[in-house]
């Protein structure tokens, strides 16, 4: 069913929400609207429930305890510092910061990323060549390897001894 | 500054606790924000040039009040499952007779209902119907103590009667209205 135009002026009638000319036209429509009449009474009802409510009133001696809190209430104490004071005032700066912080994560992957690739290509580089390696070669590897592990060696002995262990696994 | 300071605390205190308890139905939760409201009020009342009626000046603070409170609990207030000592007196003591008794039962989920369908309603909404139905503000004075225009009022009010209307329609405090005051 389609609703009647005065439908919204209809929910407002009983609030003084209107005009003096929209509540004129509208009187004259109401009196050849029934669902406008039946709304009008509704919105009307709804009002004198909440009207009618009684008053609720504080606990005793509520004024005193307010006059109390503001004049004893100190300023906000702030520990150092207080950034987020510094955000409220200045707000645009906001989102200037979580954009730069999210550029400065961002790139501090790339590097990171970029850093884990090279090493993984020096070390795929010197396994193709596993064959081909003098000791040397392999001792230069097998640091290469501590260092990924972070143990960095210089024990030769160590490294030569691996050597012809693979040497004779070959 | 303190002298008419505590007139405004006298005179207005108790008019905005009745508002406040209207928009978060819980007694201490309403004691709370009023108190918050006049801390606020009194840090700003050297600025408060009159512009505004004093009324004015105070609801529009308590509205901000309100706001944060709401934003800062995360959920909506604790409403009160009981009548407020308010409205335990407007039930009336009534002698101990089976239908008195009876009749005030009725009396009293009357009102639980009333306030719950208020309590229902999205904040923005409530706020606008409050000032509207109960405090009796036009929309321009509504409109000037949230910060929003006239029309938008209307358009809140207008959202916030059908949906009360909805809720207590079908309900017997809705029929029973005519006949009974309370």
């Amino acid at each position: 069913m389609k609703k009647c135009r005065f439908h919204r002026t209809a929910h407002l009638y009983p609030f003084n929400m209107l005009s003096e000319r929209e509540e004129k036209t509208f009187e004259v429509h109401l009196a050849s609207c029934g669902e406008c009449v039946r709304i009008v009474d509704e919105a009307r009802r709804v009002k004198t429930l909440y009207r009618a409510r009684p008053q609720h009133k504080p606990s005793m001696g509520f004024e005193q305890k307010i006059l109390r809190t503001v004049t004893m209430k100190p300023d906000k104490q702030t520990d150092g510092l207080d950034w987020m004071s510094f955000f409220r005032f200045n707000s645009a700066l906001f989102p200037v910061a979580v954009c730069l912080t999210i550029i400065l994560f961002v790139s501090f992957l790339f590097i990171r990323a970029g850093e884990i690739h090279r090493k993984s290509e020096v070390i795929s580089a010197s396994t193709t060549n596993q064959q081909n390696m003098t000791p040397s070669d392999y001792y230069i590897k097998w640091n290469l390897r501590g260092y990924e592990r972070d143990l960095l060696s210089d024990d030769k002995n160590a490294a030569m001894e691996s050597y012809y262990k693979m040497r004779g696994k070959m | 500054m303190t002298g008419d300071f505590n007139r405004i605390v006298y005179k207005h205190g108790s008019k905005i606790y009745n508002t406040v308890y209207s928009m978060l139905g819980n007694r201490e939760e309403s004691e709370e924000v009023v108190q918050e409201v006049f801390c606020e009020a009194y840090k700003s009342y050297a600025s408060f040039k009159g512009d505004s009626s004093v009324t004015t000046w105070l609801y529009r603070i308590m509205m901000n009040v309100v706001s944060d409170h709401i934003k800062r609990k995360k959920r909506p207030p604790l409403i009160e499952d009981g009548l407020s000592i308010e409205e335990h007196e407007a039930v009336g003591n009534l002698p101990d007779t089976s239908e008195s008794a009876e009749n005030a039962f009725l009396k009293k989920q009357r009102l639980l209902h009333i306030r719950n369908a208020l309590l229902k309603l999205p904040i923005p909404y409530r706020s606008v119907f409050v000032f509207s139905a109960i405090e009796g503000y036009n929309s321009v004075e509504i409109g000037k103590i949230m910060g929003i225009s006239a029309g938008t009022v209307r358009i809140r009010l207008f959202r916030a009667v059908k949906m009360l209307r909805a809720m207590l329609a079908p309900t017997a405090a809705f029929k029973e209205e005519d006949n009974e005051k309370v």
